[in-house]
Order: structure tokens, then sequence, then C-alpha cells
């Protein structure tokens, strides 16, 4: 039986269908990352799992017991909030010491789990501080440090990345890949950020209006999305969609396009359609224009240090191409292009769903 | 024990007290006073106690001369709060400038809010003494021997006096409410103004005064109902003799002194009917208006 | 260089009127309490016989406070302020209590009557105190209070509207993360309640302490409809009926119990003003 899993679970406020017949299952030492928009219903989920919201169908299981009807402290979880709600006027170890003291255990069990957690989230020196006085990562840690001393079966996250600056948001990723590696602790992680989920996820459950769009492992959302919303969601800048018309040979015409697309990225047998072609822009190659498959008209560079990412327009839809950051080129040039067809994704125009 | 269960037990366990209290010092007076308006009880025996219907509130009505003093006294208070609202606002829009010594300033004009009812119906009362300071000033013009009878409670005049105490007394607290309120204006608007080239009388027409709007409204909505209660000052000063009686005052007396509960509850239930009208008044003023005002703006 | 801005005639004038107005109000306020703190330290000959704003002769002359607070007849007046310390003393106390506990399941529970309930708190600021005595000294009379300490103290720690606005501000500005992330660790509502809610309310407990206690020192309506009994009196009572009996003591006396009566005030103001200003302004301006 999987470690978890959610079987058939819709929630309901009012008339407003938040969540509907969501499931899925974790093994194990899996990172699960629930992404999706605002509103998707996420949050939620989360608080589905963690019992805080109650009355809703279907089952959910953690360890293989049924923690459906169950109260949060029953069910074994502990969870980190997106402003991490330490208890402001207990030092750092009371209130990773809070739980232990709320459930009575022993004062010798409680000092030395505290102990344990601050060691392994280096906070020996901030035991006897306020939350006030510590800096947004401490603050964290003494989040996560809560959750260590409960040994509970599942680790839940709720945006906790939001809150943090840039570099910040950046270093504390890195923690927290290398906190999962070493404990192998089962995480279920809230964000609406891509790039989180594709850091530290080893599997996406993407939602979007309180449904599942897709499950699966980051480099497979990335290369084989199930539809249009997914392929946009995933990858920096947003990949291009080409309206166009595609004939039963395989041929996509449309954008200034006339290219025969390779067999290999079709799921399924494709009838002639209108279709829009999904290009990323890093899937791009400049050319000399007669080797060109598109020519796109400048329209103005963004220089990102690392690459230069061109926006221009052709056959009178938007198109952007990552370039070399040393490439010269400016708005109002003519750029001749190359695409890697076989990453090339085919998305049926009216469905969105890809084929 | 469900979570649903806790819930209950805890909103039941914590709310038991406050209701209590609240049913029992607040709602069900007012619903007795209601009853006894209608009595002719006396405050002590409820056996002899009668129901005389509108007995009571017809002759509140038609004592007609009895009436007309209060009311016009609470127009002097009325009178009086006005001018305390527009001298607390002036007051507040200077301190809020930040010049040097506002926070003394400030502390200063607040003293006679935080003294003792009592003890500072004393201290303003030795100044309009007969032999008071006040009269000191007045033989300083128009002689040595000229001395007016500040409080005299035979004369209408008086009144001024006492609601010059009220104004004494309490222009501390509009002062900090509206200096609260202009504290909460962001200091970006002004400068934007000053950038547009306005003066500081535009300025304050055109940022200060709407943004405080609503709590100068509240605090006239609460002038009103005030000058209709008015108890303390008179009370204190003059012990409500003469001419210097309101309605409140003489509720008291007829209830405690004169025994007449019945009437004393007749008079108490009309005063509540006519604060209840300007309170509704002023609600739909204020919504009209769009200023949301004090006590409908709850919703947590 | 630096320069700075010339300062025009025009806002001369403009700030001579601004300070102006400050200086007479400062004067209109200070004036009177010079007066009684001067009228204190005079004999009574010497207050009948001079300017009330004139110094005293002897500003050691301690034979009127020494009349007040050791006086031939009468009660102790050391009587009405350990009242007043009493009363205030259990009233904020149970105020702090039933009023934190009705700010949290107001604010944290949704439950049928939850609006009623506050507009209910809301209307009664329409309901003035000084109308109700007809009917509320009957219910004192029935529950045995009237007329002694306990009916202020069950009156003083009962429903205040602001007291009660100034903990729902708070604990809305307390994340409802904290109980999730305490009821996730185990915590019971009520321990949510005492171990994190109410140390978390500090200073909203503070400032509402000092409200009240400031409120009650000063009050004279509620002590004169309810408790005017001379051994169960406050201190306005006790004042009020030391200034009425003016044939027999010199107003020089009065002068002195007044100045008796309202140091702890100033000297207590002088500390905790900021206190006063925020609990003032959040209890109003917001409401």
């Amino acid at each position: 039986m999987p470690f978890l899993q959610l079987e058939n679970v819709s929630k309901s406020f009012g008339s407003f269908k938040a969540l509907n017949d969501i499931s899925f299952t974790a093994e194990a030492g899996d990172f699960v990352v629930l992404l999706g928009p605002s509103g998707c219903g996420k949050s939620t989920l989360l608080r589905l799992i963690t019992g805080l919201t109650e009355d809703h169908e279907g089952e959910i299981y953690i360890n293989g017991r049924n923690v459906t009807d169950l109260d949060p402290k029953d069910r074994r979880v502990a969870m980190v909030f997106q402003s991490y709600a330490l208890y402001p006027h207990l030092s750092v170890a009371r209130n990773i010491s809070f739980g232990m003291e709320i459930n009575h255990l022993p004062r010798a069990e409680r000092d030395r789990r505290v102990l344990e957690a601050a060691r392994a989230l280096q906070l020996e020196d901030l035991l006897n501080r306020l939350p006030a006085q510590l800096s947004g990562g401490q603050r964290q840690r003494v989040a996560i440090g809560r959750c260590l001393v409960r040994e509970p079966d599942l680790f839940l996250f709720d945006e906790p990345l939001s809150n943090l600056d840039a570099k910040l948001r950046h270093d504390t990723r890195v923690e927290l890949k290398h906190l999962h590696q070493r404990l192998k602790a089962t995480t279920v992680y809230v964000t609406h950020d891509q790039h989180e989920a594709m850091t530290l996820a080893t599997k996406v459950v993407l939602l979007k209006g309180g449904e599942i769009v897709q499950i699966a492992s980051p480099t497979e959302l990335y290369a084989r999305p199930v539809n249009r919303f997914a392929a946009t969601f995933i990858g920096s800048p947003a990949i291009n969609l080409v309206a166009g018309e595609l004939d039963s040979a395989g041929r996509f015409t449309g954008g200034g396009l006339d290219v025969q697309l390779p067999g290999s990225i079709f799921d399924a047998p494709a009838g002639a359609r209108k279709v829009e072609l999904g290009l990323r822009p890093e899937n791009a190659v400049i050319v000399p224009p007669e080797e060109a498959q598109q020519t796109i008209a400048v329209d103005y560079v963004e220089p990102t240090g690392a690459d230069l990412y061109v926006n221009g327009h052709a056959g009178g839809q938007e198109v952007v191409a990552r370039a070399g950051r040393t490439a010269n080129i400016a708005a109002g040039d003519r750029l001749p292009l190359r695409w890697q067809l076989d990453q090339a994704l085919v998305f049926d125009a009216e469905s969105g769903r890809r084929i | 024990m469900s979570p649903e269960q806790q819930r209950m037990t805890v909103i039941v366990a914590f709310l038991f007290v406050p209701m209590v209290s609240l049913i029992l010092l607040n709602i069900y007076p007012v619903l007795q006073l209601i009853y006894i308006s209608f009595t002719d009880f006396n405050g002590i025996n409820w056996m002899r106690a009668r129901f005389v219907g509108l007995r009571n509130f017809s002759d509140l009505l038609t004592r007609d001369s009895e009436l007309m003093l209060p009311i016009v006294n609470s127009l002097y208070y009325f009178a009086g709060s006005c001018v305390q609202i527009v001298l607390a606002t002036w007051f507040a829009v200077i301190l809020n400038m930040k010049l040097p010594g506002s926070r003394l300033f400030r502390t200063i004009l607040f003293i006679p809010f935080v003294l003792n009812s009592v003890a500072a119906a004393v201290v303003f009362r030795q100044v309009l003494q007969l032999d008071g300071t006040l009269n000191d000033f007045v033989q300083l013009i128009f002689g040595h021997g000229v001395k007016v009878p500040w409080l005299d409670a035979r004369q209408s005049y008086s009144n001024f006096s006492l609601a010059a105490a009220s104004v004494w007394r309490y222009l501390g607290f509009n002062l900090v409410v509206t200096f609260g309120a202009l504290q909460a204006i962001p200091q970006d608007q002004y400068d934007a103004a000053r950038i547009e080239g306005a003066n500081d009388w535009q300025s304050f027409w055109r940022i200060t005064f709407p943004s405080i709007r609503n709590v100068l409204f509240l605090q006239l909505a609460l002038s009103v109902v005030g000058s209709l209660e008015v108890f303390e000052v008179p009370q204190l000063i003059t012990y409500g003799q003469g001419k210097t009686s309101t309605f409140a005052i003489q509720m008291i007396q007829t209830g405690f002194q004169f025994r007449r509960a019945g009437e004393a509850a007749a008079m108490a239930v009309f005063m509540l009917l006519l604060v209840l009208a300007l309170y509704l008044v002023t609600q739909a003023i204020a919504r009209r208006g769009n200023a949301p005002v004090g006590g409908g703006g709850l919703g947590a | 260089m630096a320069r700075r801005r010339k300062l025009t005639p025009g806002k001369l004038l403009v700030r001579i009127i601004q300070y102006g107005s400050l200086v007479i109000a400062s004067i209109a306020v200070l004036l009177p309490l010079w007066s009684t703190i001067a009228g204190s330290f005079k004999t009574p000959v010497e207050y009948i016989n001079t300017s009330h704003s004139a110094p005293p002769a002897n500003w050691l002359n301690f034979d009127n406070y020494r009349q007040v607070l050791f006086p031939q007849t009468g009660l102790p007046i050391g009587w009405a302020f350990f009242n007043t310390a009493m009363i205030m003393g259990c009233a904020v106390v149970l105020l702090v209590i039933f009023g934190t506990m009705l700010a949290f399941v107001l604010n944290r529970f949704r439950f049928p009557g939850r609006r009623l309930l506050l507009g209910t708190y809301a209307a009664l600021v329409a309901v003035p105190s000084i109308l109700t005595p007809v009917s509320t000294f009957q219910v004192l009379q029935f529950l045995g209070l009237a007329n002694s300490r306990w009916a202020l103290v069950a009156l003083y720690s009962g429903a205040d509207i602001v007291s009660i606005l100034i903990f729902i501000q708070f604990i809305r500005n307390i994340s409802t993360e904290i109980d999730d992330s305490a009821r996730i660790e185990g915590a019971s509502y009520f321990q949510i309640f005492f171990r994190l809610i109410l140390p978390m309310l500090a200073p909203a407990i503070a400032t509402v302490v000092i409200l009240r206690c400031v409120y009650i020192y000063n009050d004279f309506v509620l002590p004169f409809l309810y408790a005017s009994r001379p051994s169960e009196s406050t201190v306005s009572i006790m004042l009020y009926n030391f200034t009425g009996i003016t044939n027999t003591i010199s107003q020089a006396v009065i002068m002195a119990a007044v100045i008796i009566v309202i140091l702890p005030t100033l000297v207590g103001f002088f500390f905790l003003q900021r206190f006063i200003y925020a609990g003032i302004t959040s209890g109003s301006v917001k409401g």
C-alpha cells in the first residue's frame, strides 16, 4: 500500500466546489508538490490532509491508516506554515518543545529531542532567543525543527518560501532539498512557483480549478505535459504556442512556419486539424537565413546575464526565443531561426490536449 | 471529544459569564425600565404598583414647562460640544505639524480629561466662583468690585459656564481621537500636494478634512447623545439647581428623591427613544455620505 | 552651505496664531490647577483674603492636608481609597478574564447568533448608563448587591464596548496559523487560549487595564447612583461629600483634598500617557 493515498477527495464550501474528485498516491520518501495557480485548491487540499479542514468526500490514508475521521493531532503529521506561525512569546527551545509539552512527554525526552533537532538544523546557539530576534531563514528552521521533534509520518509545507526575498528563497530551497535527502521524510509541499516544484519535487500534482491536471515527475511534466495549461505553466519564459494547421501527413503550417513534424512527438495518430505547436524558447537555434524555418521580427531583447531572450513576432503571432548572451541582436532585426522539432509539442487547438 | 463538541464546549464555557452579565445588567434593566414606565411603581413596594398605561408619558408631554428647560439646556451643551470639536480639530491639526513643544501641549490639554470627575468639577468651579480667578480678570477690565455670578443657578446664563466646564473637561478626549485619525493619514499625500503647489489651507480641505470626516462625524453623533443625557457637570458644579437642571438630573430626582419611579422610567424611555431616533438619523446620514459610523462596523 | 527656506511674514503670523492659541488653551487648563494647588497651601483666612491665583504665603503649610488625611470626625479617607482600589482590582481582573474570552470566541469561532451578539454590544453604546438606574437598581437589589461596592464591581466588569473592541482588534492581528499549528501539535482550544492567545494579548490587556483603572477612579455617576453609602464609597463620593460641607470646612482644605485625589492620576498619567492615547484612539477611531 502506498504511504500516502487520497481517494476521490472532494470538498465544497456551500455551492462552491473547491476540490473535485482528487486522487493520487505517494510512496514513502516522496516529495510531492501540489502545484497550481492561485485559487486552484492546493491549500485547501493541504488542509484536508492535515485535518484542519473537515467534512469532505473521499478517503485519506497515511502510512496505512485511514485518517479521514481523525483529528489533526492523531494523524501524526507536522506542518510548516507560510508565515511559520512561531509562538512569539516563547523561546526557540520552548517553541520546538511546545507540542511535546502539550502531550505530557517527560522532560528528559523533550530536551533530548529538542537538542537533536537543534543540532540537525544548526539552531543550538539560538535556543534561548525569541522569534522576533531571528532572521527569516532562522525562523523557518525553527518551524521545521518544531515538525522534526514530533517524528511525524508526513511533513507538510504551505508555500514556505513566498515570504522570503529572491536570494534567501534560493538558499532555503537548497537547504530543504538537502534536508529531504538526509531525512528521506515523506513530504507534501504546496506552491504556485513552478521553479520550486521543478527543483524540489519527486512527484508533481498539477492542479487547476480544483481538479488534477496531471501527476508526473518534474522532467516528465516538462517534456510531456498533458495539455496546453500544463505546458504553459511549466517553464520560464513560457512555451510558445504557434497556432496553425496540421495536415494528415504531419505537416504543420502557421506563424511563418511550414515544417514536417517528426512522428516521434505524437502520442496518438493525428488527423488533419487545427493545432497549436508548442515550441520552448530554449529549443530555438539561430541559423543563417537560407536554413531558417522561421524568421521573426525582433520587438525587444531581454538580457538575463546568462542568456538573451528575444521577443518578436512572425506570421502575426508572438514568439520568444533564447539566444546566447553574446549574440548581437537588437530590436528591429530580422532573426532567422530553426527549431528542435523533436522537442516540440502539438496541442489540439480546441481541446488543448496534447496529441 | 469530537472537534465539534470541543468547539461547543469552549463557546458555551467562555460566553457563559459575559452573557449572564449582559442579560442581567444591560438587557433586562432596559426591558424592566419599559415595563415600569407603564406603572406607578414608587421604587420600593412592588405590591402597590398598578398598571397605568400611557399616563406617565402623557403627563410628561403635557408638563411642557418642565420639559422645555432641560431641552434648552441640552442645546447649550450641544453648542459647547460643537465648539469643543472645532477647537479640538484646530489643535489636533496644529499638533500634527510636529512643531517644537507639541508633545508638551498635547499633554497639558489632555490633563483635564484624566482627572477625577469630582476633582475636575471643583477645580473648574473655583475659577468661576464670585471670588474666583475669572472675576479677577473681570475686575481688571471693569474695575474693582465688579463680580459676575457665573454660577448663579437662578440665571440661565449659568449654563454657559457649565457648558464651558464641559468643554474644559472633554476637549482632550476629542483632541486625542482626532489627532489619532490625523496621524493615520500618509505623509505621501501631503507631499504630492505640495509638489502640485497646494498651500496649507488647500491641503487641509482637500486632504485632511475628507480623511477625518468620519471621525468628526462620529464625535458629533456622540456629542448629540451626550448633550441629551448630560448629568455629571451640572450635578457636580451647581447640583442641578434652578435653571441648570437637565433631563437626566430631573429623572434621577423623580425616581430616587420623589419616589415616582414610574414617571422617572417614562422619562428614561422617552430619552432612549430620542437617542435611538437620533442614532438612526445619524446612521442614515452617514450612509448617504458614505461615512462608516461607530457601531455598524464591527463585522469580524 | 545649507539653505533653509525663509520664514515669510505670512508664515510667521500663522505660526504666532497657532502657538498663541496653544498657549491660551494651556493657560486655561493650568490656571485652575494652579489656583487649586496654591489654595491648598493657604490658611483659611489667607484663602478668603487673597485672589485665588495668588501664591500662598507659605509653601510648606501642610495643615490643610493634615486635616484631610487625619480628620477629627468622620471616616478617614483611607477607606475611600481602599474601596476604590479594591473595586478597581476586582473589576479589572474580571474584565480581562472574561473580556479576552469573549473576544476569543467572537473572533475565532463561527456560531449562530455571533453577529447578533456583536450587534448587541455595539447597540449598548446608545444606552447611556445614566438612564437605566431606575431598573438597574432593582436588579441590584434583587441580587443583594444594592448600595455596596460589589454592585460597582459587577457594573464595572460588565459589557464595556471599548475594552472588547480593543481585544477583538488585537486578536484579529494574531494569525490563525498559530491556532492551526497548535492544533496539529495536539492542543485543545482551552490550551490554545490560555497558553498562546492570552500571553500574546499582553499589550492589549495592559491598555485595557490602564484605561479601565483611569475610568473607574474618575467615575462619579455609578458610585453616586449605586453605592453612595460612605463606608462603601469610592474616592469620587468621598470628595463629593467633602465638598458639600463648605459650611464647616474652609475651601482651602477642600483644595487640599482635591490635590490628594488627583495626585495619583497625574503621576500615573505622566508615566502611562502612551497607553492612554493608544487605547482611546484604537477604541474610537476604528470603532
